[in-house]
């Protein structure tokens, strides 16, 4: 039995009541008569665009890989046009995931023969909080380089191994300069920027076309990834900001906020169409856990998670029919009634908050962030789960050396 | 940030600031947040003018600012021109690989007689004598002790002869400039005034450059303006971490400061300054007191580009941080 999906359904059953109400009979196998509907023409209207599996083909051959496939991230496809918030407290790795988000925009898909996986593309990174280090974007790097060339050679040497080895030593010297070559024009593909307030970001983001345009031009790479870490640095600057002049007109509109985000939505929209790309933003949560549940406080988080079907429906169809999506959602066993939606205080202007296509929590596995625990952590666990599209899954995640694992 | 009139660009003839003006647009910080193609009643003749002045205006702005760097540059510029600066005690060095980077905002946790002053006074020292650089110490708390300074560098030039001893010895005395502010305000009055000096004064390649500022302690003042349903302190606490990032970042000076620890609900113990200031500091390191014992241990529980796992025990002696003496 085939399942036919039919584009246009509406409109064929329209004209078709339409018909019935005019007279009858309604169907004619000649056909091409005014007001008549033929018989070739009501099949040709029934007839399927598509089998369902001709469109999982067509919708899979299109599809890209994600921009970036590192855990915590890999469960959804992510692609230029999304803007992604990470939320979740201090020392949760929000800065971590997009550094390993760069360094595989940066790593190339392939090199001299070799496989690494990245999208060779442009990173810009605005940063907000100025606390961005290089030498721990340098050591992610480093670790994924060695990783593909020790595996890469391990490689070589088992397909080689029938054969005498004629000169190891100059090989491993070659791939020492080759990958000194690849490490360097990655980290040239890499842009940072410190921010010490909102109106320096928006000047940022206003000058940014000519820059933008000479970086294109330079590596003749398009840009990828924007990241912004962190979105809600200068929210209690921006909350008491106001215009110290007089006001000139009915127009003026007093610096607040809402006007700042405005702005900066704004502009990052208009950069999006000339150039688009997959916006990450991290976004700190101020608030401490123990203000959370004040009851006057609006937990704006909680709004809309309730799982309805609908919703489930809608996260189906954000999927876009991925197949893995569909793996997941049948292997991984029903989470107990106590598997916690992980919530955090919302307090980022609406303006921010409908530019958000994809959101992320992330929160320590044991104790609370905010004390002093006197007990070094050393296996520090985090939880990720995804609040927009809602999925139930919680993963759980270490950082190693330079690898973020799921555990 | 300037009204649009004080900026003096040719191109921003009086009609056009005239017409701005009937949108609101007054100072550089209303340009920045309008969308300036999009005002309403603009005469056609005058969009190229206008043109003229937004390209002219931003262009202003850029220069004002950083520009992009790459991160082949950062690394580059990380490698030869940024120094760790040690705090004299090797375990805690090696903790946090190499000192205090310059650059950076180090801020170290802990309660009373924990050692923070001691850690503080210590790396002034240490600086002061070892790159002969000034460092500006701010001290909120009249807790900066010359006597105890005075020791600290005897002890510290112990290995030189007499003669060279003395000279040694009033140069680090000079270098290390003791600021007092007893309120939040004369706080902010103080980093800026330092800010402008640096910026006016462009610092010098070798002695006698800035490389280290001591707030100790930045809780002591924001801790009082905090709590309450009014977000003015929060306001004042972001904006002195912003200044101190600022002088950290853009001048290459490393910066410490201290955090004392408060009775939190459950009765542990947590930082005065909570979750809004956790992210002013690149590093953070806590520090607690063995009963008893003399021991200090420091454990890092933030850093920028390491894990968090390690930790250094010391004690205080005369000469300030020593190897732990019960142990080693």
């Amino acid at each position: 039995m085939h399942i036919l999906y039919v584009r246009g359904g509406s409109k064929i059953l329209k004209r078709a009541l339409r018909e019935e109400d005019a007279q009858s009979p309604r169907y004619s196998t000649q056909g091409g008569r005014k007001g008549w509907v033929g018989m070739e023409e009501m099949q040709a209207w029934v007839c399927p665009d598509e089998t369902a599996r001709a469109m999982l083909g067509r919708v899979l051959g299109h599809r890209l890989p994600s921009l970036a496939p590192t855990p915590p991230l890999h469960r959804l496809s992510l692609r230029p046009g999304h803007v992604v918030e990470i939320v979740g407290p201090s020392g949760c790795a929000k800065s971590e995931i997009l550094i390993q988000a760069a360094v595989t925009c940066i790593l190339p898909r392939e090199w001299k023969g070799v496989t690494f996986g990245g999208s060779e593309g442009l990173v810009m990174m605005f940063d907000l909080d100025c606390r961005f280090d290089i030498l721990r974007l340098v050591h992610v790097l480093q670790c994924r380089i060695n990783e593909v060339t020790v595996r890469h050679a391990s490689q070589d040497k088992e397909e080689s191994s029938s054969l005498p080895t004629t000169q190891p030593s100059q090989l491993t010297v070659a791939t020492v300069e080759d990958t000194n070559e690849l490490f360097k024009a990655c980290l040239k593909r890499f842009y940072h920027k410190c921010c010490y307030n909102s109106f320096e970001f928006l000047a940022t983001l206003k000058t940014i076309r000519p820059q933008l345009q000479r970086m294109v031009e330079d590596h003749e790479k398009a840009l990828q990834l924007v990241l912004i870490d962190s979105i809600g640095a200068y929210y209690w600057l921006d909350r008491a900001c106001q215009s110290t002049l007089p006001v000139a007109s009915d127009s003026y509109r007093t610096l607040s906020l809402q006007v700042v985000f405005e702005a900066v939505v704004r502009e990052l929209r208009q950069i999006l169409q000339t150039h688009p790309f997959l916006l990450i933003a991290s976004k700190g949560t101020i608030f401490s856990s123990s203000t959370r549940d004040n009851p006057g406080n609006r937990d704006l988080a909680h709004f809309g998670q309730k799982e309805y079907p609908e919703r489930l429906c809608e996260v189906a169809l954000n999927q876009e029919f991925s197949n893995e999506q569909f793996r997941y959602r049948t292997t991984t066993e029903k989470p107990s009634k106590q598997t916690e939606k992980m919530s955090h205080r919302e307090y980022m202007p609406a303006v921010w908050q409908g530019f958000v296509t994809h959101r992320i929590v992330l929160q320590r596995a044991h104790g609370s962030a905010s004390e002093v625990t006197y007990a070094v952590d050393k296996t520090l666990i985090i939880k990720a789960q995804w609040e927009r599209p809602f999925l139930r899954q919680v993963d759980k995640f270490i950082i190693e050396e330079g690898f973020i694992k799921l555990i | 940030m300037p009204p649009l009139a004080a900026l003096a660009l040719p191109s921003l003839s009086p009609e056009l600031l005239s017409f701005f003006a009937t949108h609101g647009i007054v100072s550089v910080e209303d340009f920045l947040i309008r969308d300036i193609y999009q005002l309403p009643g603009l005469r056609a003749a005058d969009s190229d003018k206008l043109r003229k002045a937004v390209t002219e205006v931003l262009a202003f702005l850029e220069n004002g600012h950083a520009s992009w760097r790459n991160g082949w540059d950062l690394f580059n510029n990380l490698e030869h021109n940024i120094r760790f600066l040690p705090t004299g005690y090797d375990s805690l060095d090696s903790l946090l690989q190499g000192g205090l980077r310059e650059g950076t905002v180090t801020e170290l946790v802990g309660a009373s007689s924990c050692g923070k002053t001691q850690l503080c006074m210590q790396v002034s020292a240490h600086v002061a004598v070892r790159f002969g650089a000034m460092v500006a110490y701010i001290d909120t708390s009249n807790s900066f002790s010359s006597e105890r300074l005075e020791q600290m560098l005897n002890d510290l030039l112990n290995s030189q002869r007499e003669v060279e001893k003395t000279g040694a010895f009033m140069q680090a005395l000079k270098n290390i400039v003791c600021y007092r502010a007893f309120d939040v305000y004369s706080m902010l009055i103080l980093l800026q005034k330092l800010n402008t000096s640096i910026e006016n004064h462009s610092q010098k390649t070798h002695s006698g450059r800035l490389r280290l500022i001591v707030v100790d302690s930045v809780s002591s003042v924001i801790s009082p303006i905090l709590g309450g349903n009014i977000s003015q302190g929060h306001t004042l606490m972001m904006s002195i971490g912003q200044i101190l990032k600022k002088l950290a970042v853009d001048n290459s000076i490393a910066v410490l400061t201290t955090n004392h620890t408060v009775t939190g609900e459950s009765g542990n113990f947590k930082p005065a300054l909570g979750e809004s200031w956790k992210s002013v500091p690149h590093v953070r390191l806590l520090l607690r007191r063995e009963i008893a014992d003399g021991i200090y241990v420091a454990s890092l529980t933030k850093h920028s580009s390491q894990a968090c796992t390690k930790e250094a025990a010391f004690s205080i002696g005369r000469s300030g941080l020593q190897a732990n003496v019960n142990h080693e």
